[in-house]
């Protein structure tokens, strides 16, 4: 599904990834954990294509293409979504009539005909009622006024109904109460199946309770310095960044 | 009053010789130095090198504002009554009066019209000078159009006598024109209300100008977007509130693009007996490339010290992050483009009532997005 081999990032001459490698198959769940400063976001930012990140080395393959030679919007259509830390909010755009762009957008591009209105409303309602959404919530001008768990919980209304193949969670779980945590893990859980991947990135274990990984690996300085089962997450817990990124 | 007496009236106003004395022999369009036309440097356009490049936009609604409404082409005129002219501020207005020798009138009585919408194309008169009189509590809307259709250049002047406890809307579309000069004066009485959304789109060289002149419990509404491709398009406002307890509320909002010049300038003039006065003024530019301009320069002059007045001003560009999240889920950038413009300008097509205006208003919009 995702192949990264020794990906070097700069952003204004900073080296932020160095030497950066990782290798997701299909229907894998990895979480990414460390530190502040460690490259998580960056990374996710890299994949996701936003501009002024410097890529000085490395390669990226996603399903067999080269990801980094492709634009924003063709990754996404390719099978990329990355839910993002901070969503954007918009104003003037409607909730409901972005994530239908969205969609029609994603199946334009694979040559599928474009929802109707009734269809779309339909699939929405399923999978707003799945992830507790009020549906009011849509008719708002998008993320604009919304509370954090609702910007989240938003998010993962895209993941569900774009249903993609490789799924970044840049720390979905931070600003999330207890309850939101669930409902959003929940809703990650429904999504996944043996065809598609998710890369969970978080700075907390708390999340991994919910949202089980087959692998764990941890970040620190540009790479990654250690990796393993679930049980690693359990160790980092208790012992701490700073002394697993020196181990 | 008949139409004869009434121009010998503006013929012999002081403020018109006033006008045509200094103003005139100043030639405001090639003279930065009047404050009023400080960025209106229309001179400045070669008008030949230009047409040629205009984008020529097949707007399928624009020859079918009558069939939309189902209203026929003649509107009746009727006679010549109720006309005041007084505007007392110094720098109130340049009237198209002044500007015009022998200025023709024409007459509109809007309380003859049975149905709640008239459709007015300007490029069916050959008049320089409208009259719309209104005196009705029920709302009327108005459709005012002017496009590549109408090949007059002149400047056209419409003036809007609201009566006591009236209500009135208006959509002004004025779309394709290589040169278009209006000037606009609303003077309201007692208890009344006005609504007017201007939408005007791919002009080259454009001068409009918004006179308002708010009697006591006055509402006056202005809402308007600018689509700015070519040359350079002006907007000029005015608003006097006369009395006590009005309230004003614009909004001005232009999209700017291809190394065009949008100008606004807007002033909330309060008289010193207009107390408890409600102004708010606001204007907002979208500039989508490098090389286009946009000038604001809102301004208020205030004379009673119990008001609320309030002005504000912004250019910016799209949002590189909002085009970010919208490629992040698959949406070119194009049509991120297009819905990114069309949010930035939805207050503005909020701002219409009617629910037939709203629709032609969408569609018109969305044709030029």
């Amino acid at each position: 599904m995702l192949d990264i081999n020794n990906l070097k990032v700069s952003i204004d001459d900073k080296k932020i990834l160095k030497g950066f490698s990782l290798k997701i198959n299909k229907g894998e769940v990895h979480a990414l954990m460390g530190p502040n400063g460690s490259g998580k976001s960056t990374l996710s930012y890299v994949l996701s294509g936003k501009d002024k990140y410097q890529v000085d080395e490395g390669s990226v393959v996603f399903k067999d293409k080269n990801l980094l030679d492709m634009e924003v919007d063709e990754r996404a259509n390719n099978g990329l979504f990355l839910a993002f830390q901070y969503p954007m909010e918009i104003p003037g755009v409607q909730t409901s009539f972005f994530l239908r762009t969205a969609i029609n957008s994603k199946r334009k591009f694979n040559n599928l005909a474009e929802l109707d209105a009734l269809e779309f409303a339909k699939e929405l309602k399923k999978k707003t009622q799945e992830l507790n959404i009020n549906p009011d919530m849509l008719k708002r001008d998008l993320n604009v006024n919304y509370s954090g768990g609702e910007k989240k919980k938003q998010e993962i209304l895209q993941l569900s109904m774009l249903n993609p193949d490789l799924a970044i969670l840049d720390e979905t779980d931070s600003g999330l109460d207890i309850d939101a945590l669930r409902i959003v893990s929940e809703g990650v859980n429904k999504a996944r199946n043996s065809e598609n991947s998710f890369l969970v990135i978080t700075h907390y274990q708390r999340l991994l309770n919910y949202i089980k990984p087959d692998f764990v690996h941890i970040i620190a300085d540009g790479k990654i310095v250690k990796s393993g089962d679930y049980s690693l997450a359990l160790e980092l817990e208790e012992q701490g960044y700073e002394k697993m990124a020196q181990a | 009053m008949d139409v004869e007496k009434y121009i010998e009236n503006i013929k012999n106003s002081k403020l018109n010789q006033y006008f045509q004395s200094n103003l005139l022999a100043a030639n405001p369009f090639q003279n930065h130095k009047i404050e009023n036309y400080k960025y209106a440097q229309l001179n400045k356009i070669d008008y030949n090198k230009i047409h040629k490049n205009i984008h020529s936009f097949d707007l399928d609604v624009k020859d079918n504002f009558y069939d939309f409404f189902q209203k026929s082409k003649t509107i009746k005129d009727v006679s010549l009554e109720h006309i005041d002219w007084n505007f007392n501020a110094p720098d109130s207005a340049i009237r198209l009066s002044s500007l015009v020798k022998d200025p023709i009138i024409h007459f509109f009585d809007l309380n003859n019209f049975v149905d709640d919408i008239c459709v007015i194309d300007l490029s069916l008169y050959k008049e320089l000078n409208f009259i719309f009189d209104y005196s009705k509590n029920e709302k009327i809307s108005l459709v005012i159009i002017d496009s590549d259709a109408n090949k007059n250049k002149s400047p056209r002047n419409l003036k809007f006598n609201v009566r006591e406890n009236s209500n009135i809307e208006i959509l002004q579309m004025t779309y394709n024109k290589e040169n278009s000069l209006i000037f606009y004066e609303f003077n309201q009485l007692h208890s009344s209300n006005v609504n007017v959304t201007v939408l005007q789109a791919n002009n080259i060289q454009l001068r409009n100008e918004f006179y308002f002149n708010l009697a006591s419990h006055c509402s006056a509404k202005i809402s308007g977007s600018n689509f700015c491709n070519l040359g350079i398009n002006d907007n000029y406002s005015f608003i006097q509130h006369r009395e006590p307890n009005s309230s004003s509320r614009e909004v001005f909002k232009s999209i700017v693009d291809h190394g065009a010049i949008t100008n606004f300038q807007g002033k909330i003039y309060v008289d010193k007996i207009a107390q408890k006065t409600d102004g708010y003024q606001m204007s907002r530019s979208l500039l989508l490339d490098d090389i286009s301009k946009s000038n604001n320069k809102p301004e208020l002059e205030i004379y009673a010290d119990d008001v609320k007045c309030s002005h504000g001003s912004t250019v910016s560009k799209i949002d590189q992050d909002h085009l970010y999240y919208f490629n992040s889920r698959g949406i070119s950038s194009d049509l991120a483009t297009k819905i990114l413009k069309k949010a930035f300008i939805q207050e503005i097509l909020d701002s219409v009532e009617n629910i037939s205006l709203k629709k032609i208003s969408d569609k018109v919009i969305s044709s030029f997005l």
